[in-house]
């Protein structure tokens, strides 16, 4: 089994080969590349990116490269799939919560610049499939950071799944292409938030498919003394306020997973868990603030106990 | 002719020893009754105890302990109670481990 750790798009990212092919280790350091191109044409963070090109035309149809174009069709689908919790025009929002540049460079401690106002708009976004372009109106900025990586999981994994079975881990959000060479499904751990330590609250058997986890235990900051982080409500603009510290969502899919578990976690654990077991292809895991540990009924199957 | 005998005054000490009598029977069942009422007393008290020391609460060092194991995985999300379960403890499980860790972005 050959493993690669790297970084991009501002995270961790780990890509697991598991095969006996003397090419393993060659397909593995192909992985960054990967990432590398994906992150130049998504990123929200550089200047020159395709996102920020986009975003700097509002208003005209903007003819996008077919992974721009991929993405934005899956950020659309996830606004429509968590009925508008999950929406990609936040960038506005994300700004005036203080997430202005990549977490790396974000002060933890500074002023409001700026209001909060609900994140509407997404169903203004036009995208032309036969010119394959898009088209932002005016005022409206996006991010795809989120369904970016849950993408990208989801990319790599079926790429790499030609040399054998795989895993790609993109900060958290892991897709496999199918059971270990051994039959076997894969152990992935459930980090418990907050933890300074490698802490695992579970382990999840992933036979295939995807998992991930939204927390507001990391990537957080001050503004006014107040403390801020990146899952927001789109319903408000601000930082969801809820019960939820961490969401983990096991799903067919990590874009799915990383977007199920943000709706759990903006949902609050009553909504979130109910919204969950009205979806047969999800099973989650949820983190209360006062630190009980919250399972859907489905959770189950894919415990490793 | 006799001299007149002294007068005796029939039953001049009758009355007195009659009264010591009385008094002496009133104490013997007073103080007899008495004894009786703190025997049974001291009894009961031996066989019960006090109903003031049933009213205290337990001594912080006397409650019992709750049966319950720290990590108590309860009802599903079908139950009435959603599954709940502390944090700080680790799970039982005889998984491998992990290969990975799923967590917030980082």
């Amino acid at each position: 089994m050959e493993r690669l750790e790297f970084r991009a798009m501002g995270c961790q990212m780990l890509a697991v080969l598991d095969t006996a092919a003397g090419t393993a280790s060659e397909r593995l350091a192909r992985v960054p590349e990967w990432f590398g191109v994906w992150e130049e044409r998504l990123s929200r963070f550089r200047e020159d990116s395709e996102l920020s090109r986009l975003n700097a035309t509002p208003g005209v149809p903007f003819h996008v490269s077919p992974v721009l174009w991929e993405v934005l069709q899956t950020a659309i689908l996830a606004a429509r799939e968590s009925g508008g919790l999950v929406v990609p025009t936040m960038l506005e929002a994300l700004e005036a919560a203080g997430y202005d540049r990549s977490f790396d460079a974000l002060p933890l401690t500074g002023i409001l610049r700026r209001p909060a106002s609900p994140a509407g708009g997404w169903r203004e976004i036009k995208l032309d499939p036969g010119s394959r372009s898009a088209r932002i109106p005016e005022g409206l900025r996006l991010d795809l950071g989120g369904i970016a990586k849950g993408w990208a999981a989801d990319r790599a994994a079926r790429r790499l799944a030609a040399q054998g079975a795989c895993l790609v881990d993109a900060g958290g959000d892991i897709a496999v292409s199918g059971p270990q060479a051994s039959g076997q499904g894969w152990p992935v751990g459930v980090a418990e938030p907050a933890a300074e330590t490698d802490g695992v609250l579970e382990t999840l058997r992933l036979m295939k498919g995807g998992v991930a986890t939204s927390g507001r235990d990391y990537r957080r900051w001050q503004r006014e003394g107040v403390w801020q982080h990146h899952i927001l409500d789109p319903r408000t603009g601000l930082p969801a306020e809820t019960d939820v510290l961490s969401a983990t969502v096991v799903a067919p899919s990590a874009r799915r997973a990383e977007v199920a578990a943000k709706v759990a976690l903006v949902l609050g654990s009553d909504e979130g868990l109910k919204w969950l077991e009205e979806r047969p292809s999800l099973a989650g895991l949820l983190v209360l603030e006062n630190g009980q540990v919250v399972r859907s009924r489905r959770l189950k199957q894919h415990l490793w106990r | 002719m006799t001299p007149p005998r002294p007068t005796k005054r029939p039953g001049s000490a009758a009355p007195g020893i009659k009264l010591l009598i009385s008094a002496a029977a009133l104490a013997g069942t007073i103080g007899g009754w008495a004894l009786f009422t703190l025997k049974q007393e001291a009894a009961a008290l031996a066989t019960t105890p006090p109903s003031l020391a049933l009213e205290l609460p337990p001594l912080p060092t006397l409650v019992a302990r709750s049966s319950a194991p720290e990590v108590a995985a309860v009802g599903q999300a079908a139950a009435p109670a959603p599954a709940l379960r502390r944090v700080s403890a680790p799970a039982f499980s005889s998984a491998p481990a992990p290969v990975t860790i799923t967590r917030s972005s980082r």
